[in-house]
């Protein structure tokens, strides 16, 4: 291999990057793998991953001048005093919203895998075919029992943490065991069960090991210890990240070269061959300009920047982006509607609490709309419950009261329930985003430009989750329940898909069956641009299966 | 408890030093901390102390006898309140002594302390018909006094049993049965 060549190139090493190139890797086959953001190894580039709260300057606070700076990363709830480093700066990465979009980004190796919420909920029979059932959008290319594999393929390498629940809503995947749900979850599992025959709690999936196997101490790592300030790094390697398993992983087989600080601004097509045949790369500290040379390049940047980075090659044969022949390229852009939460008080259970911390919460698969759009909207929604008892602080007094106040020890608040809806959003053409030619970045890339909002039906599908769930906290006996609109923008649920939408049809969608771009064969977007819908379900355990089934087709068609 | 120390000294990463301050070096303390905006002279600083030690005398624990909230509730001050409340915050604790005076008779510098605990109640009932910047002083060294009391290592470790490595998380338990994992 010459310096600039190789077989294949994973553009994002991320979350599904990082799994393109484990697969590749694996098989033999030299790959460069970019990344936009700096090196971040595992262990030694987690600089707060073992830092007591006592030990912050502002304990737990943001600086005005920082948050001033940073007015969208801080709205998420995992921008926080100790896991800063691994957002990207909001003033150093402008974008342009003609509604508002809050975009949270994670540039480095590792990506957003770093900071995740480690929620690992596969899709089943009905999510895939929610457009056919509920008449909206496109079909998928692909059904459950094409993606079923490669989620438990992923599963079993990634560690994920669950119960065999046996609902065919959720199916059920290659779990270690569970964690334990709150006496609260518990009574609402058993209300739940006692009340209806289509709804379930469970304890929601999550990505976390809690009792490894070989293949994880193969891979350096350990039992999660319920610290939950994964945000910052696991020392541990508790939970699945890029930078814990996959890219070590890869590096370890000797055929992986990962470049940091490597922009890549577009794809090179050749008219000639009709194939990609590399890409064009700005260093993000020199600004000096490189051409990388393969047979294969994946796109993994995240569905927002894969999505740019096609619009932004532009060739003869492609003058408004690769593979963009219908001018779809950018539209259909979904996201996750998080707005409708529930809360209330839970009597009783007065006498137990939770020890330790716990890295997930429960959760109800969803109930609406399984084989057609019959709940007065189209879409699916399941919900996450969050179930909490605070010690009490009462900061009433002054003096020795006070500190006699605050010392009481097992003195706590009654119960707490929150219940958020998980809602899907529906495909729509004017959901989209593009690029602005007449504003450049600091590599003279245009700007990304949203123009995403929430319709009718998000509307239609928030009433129906206050109505229905009003209806289970009252069987449940929960008291003072609130509605809450949270009014958040699309965006801050972080569930960023589509734009190269995958489809039977070239005429109406980007990418087919594997993730090929249509036209392109030799050019995958293995990442969350693919997605046809959205379902509700947080989508990365999705992505991961999808761009491990992808490199396993380039394999494939190599004769691997 | 061996198993678990052993498991945190595993962990690979320097643990920080900390920043825990004294009351014998708070003058350092504040000077160190570079404040851009809250410039306060010495006679402000002991005003600021002294009100932040009465209203949660938290000292009185012997674990933390030697602690001041002082250079937090500065740093917070200079660097996480807005501007608006950081100026009321700075006019407050410059105009206190005469304001307090022109509404007792005294200054509060020379009130015995049993007179300035009457004072802090009556602020603390909002009984006191004080100025805003007055006000802010006393919300802003209570709220962030207890901040700082709240998230000293002896209490994360005593009241709140916070644990970095506990290795086990319980969702359903007696709270008769919780344990402090540091005492064991
Ligand atoms: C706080 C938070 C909580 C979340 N919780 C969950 C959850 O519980 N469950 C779940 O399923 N998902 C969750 N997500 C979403 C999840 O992180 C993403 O879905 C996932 O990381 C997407 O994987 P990806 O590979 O597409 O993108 P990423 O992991 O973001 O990786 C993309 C990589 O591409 C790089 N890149 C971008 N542009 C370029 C370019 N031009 N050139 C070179 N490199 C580039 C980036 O630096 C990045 O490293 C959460 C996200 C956040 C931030
Ligand atoms: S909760 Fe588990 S995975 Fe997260 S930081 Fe703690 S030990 Fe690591």
């Amino acid at each position: 291999m010459s310096d600039n060549r190789y077989e294949a190139i994973v553009i994002g090493a991320g979350m599904s990057g990082s799994w393109v190139a484990k697969e590749l890797c694996d098989k033999g086959i030299k790959t460069l793998m970019l990344d936009r953001g700096p090196e971040v190894k595992h262990l030694r580039d987690y600089p707060t991953a073992s830092k007591f709260p006592w030990e912050f300057e502002f304990r737990g606070a943001m600086s005005a001048e920082h948050t001033k700076a940073n007015p969208i990363a801080s709205k998420c709830y995992a921008y926080r005093d100790g896991a800063t480093h691994f957002f990207a700066q909001d003033d150093v990465h402008p974008y342009l919203q003609t509604k508002p979009f809050d975009w949270i980004k994670g540039y480095q190796v590792g990506g957003k895998s770093l900071i995740w919420a480690r929620q690992t909920q596969r899709w089943s029979k009905y999510d895939f075919s929610t457009p056919d059932t509920n008449r909206f959008g496109i079909s998928w290319p692909i059904s459950y029992k094409d993606i079923a594999p490669w989620y438990s393929y992923v599963e079993k390498f990634v560690g994920i943490s669950g119960e065999k629940d046996g609902l065919d809503v959720l199916p059920d995947g290659e779990f270690q065991p569970p964690m334990e749900m709150s006496v609260v979850g518990k009574h609402l599992q058993r209300v739940v069960k006692e009340n209806y025959n289509d709804r379930h709690v469970i304890y929601a999936r999550c990505a976390h090991l809690t009792d490894p196997q070989e293949i994880h101490r193969e891979q350096g790592r350990g039992q999660c210890q319920n610290r939950t300030i994964c945000e910052r790094g696991c020392p541990f390697g508790g939970y699945f990240s890029a930078n814990s398993s996959t890219i070590p992983w890869a590096h370890r087989t000797g055929n992986l070269t990962l470049k940091a600080n490597s922009v890549v601004h577009s794809i090179l097509y050749d008219d000639a061959t009709g194939k990609a045949i590399g890409v064009n790369v700005i260093d993000a500290i020199t600004k000096i300009q490189t051409k990388y040379f393969s047979n294969v390049v994946f796109l993994n940047a995240g569905a927002i920047n894969s999505t740019a980075i096609l619009l932004n090659s532009k060739s003869k044969r492609y003058p408004n982006g690769l593979g963009n022949d219908n001018g779809l390229l950018g539209k259909y852009f979904g996201f996750h509607n998080y707005r409708a939460l529930l809360s209330a008080t839970c009597p009783g259970f007065e006498d137990k609490v939770k020890e330790g911390r716990s890295p997930t919460n429960e959760y109800m698969p969803r109930y609406v709309n399984l084989n057609k759009d019959k709940d007065g909207f189209k879409g699916a929604y399941g919900v996450a419950i969050y179930t909490a008892r605070y010690r009490k602080q009462e900061i009433k007094a002054i003096g020795t009261e006070l500190v006699n106040d605050l010392l009481k020890d097992k003195n706590y608040e009654p119960w707490s329930v929150v219940s958020m809806m998980m809602g899907e959003t529906l495909p729509k053409e004017s959901n989209s985003i593009s690029l602005d030619s007449s504003r450049v970045d600091q590599y003279g890339i245009p700007l990304i430009k949203f123009n995403v909002g929430y319709d009718d039906n998000d509307e239609k599908m928030m009433e129906h989750f206050y109505q229905e769930w009003e209806q289970i906290y009252e069987k449940a006996g929960f008291t003072n329940v609130e509605r809450i609109d949270t009014g958040q923008a699309p965006g801050l649920d972080i569930h960023e898909m589509g734009g190269a939408r995958m489809g039977k049809d070239p005429k109406t969608s980007i990418l087919n069956a594997y993730n090929q771009v249509h036209t392109v064969d030799n050019l995958y977007v293995s990442d969350g641009a693919c997605m046809t819908s959205t379902s509700y379900q947080n989508p990365s355990l999705t992505y991961m299966a999808l761009a491990a089934r992808a490199a396993d087709h380039y394999m494939k068609r190599k004769g691997l | 408890m061996k198993r678990r120390k052993a498991i945190r000294n595993l962990v690979l990463f320097s643990l920080g030093t900390g920043v825990i301050y004294s009351c014998r070096d708070k003058y350092e303390a504040v000077k160190l901390l570079n404040l851009k905006y809250v410039q306060a002279k010495s006679e402000h600083l002991d005003l600021l102390d002294d009100l932040s030690k009465l209203i949660l005398p938290f000292q009185m624990i012997p674990k933390l006898k030697d602690h001041t909230a002082l250079p937090f509730i500065l740093n917070n001050v200079d660097k996480i309140l807005n501007a608006e409340n950081r100026e009321l915050f700075i006019k407050g604790y410059k105009s206190f002594d005469i304001e307090i005076a022109i509404l007792t008779g005294k200054k509060y510098s020379e009130m015995e302390d049993e007179e300035k605990q009457v004072l802090l109640t009556e602020f603390n009932e909002k009984r006191l018909v004080a100025s805003p910047a007055v006000y802010m002083v006393f919300d802003t060294i209570k709220s962030k006094t207890i901040q700082y009391l709240t998230t000293t290592e002896y209490y994360q470790r005593k009241v709140n049993y916070y644990e970095m490595v506990p290795g086990r998380y319980l969702g359903d338990v007696l709270v008769t049965e919780l344990k402090n994992l540091n005492d064991e």
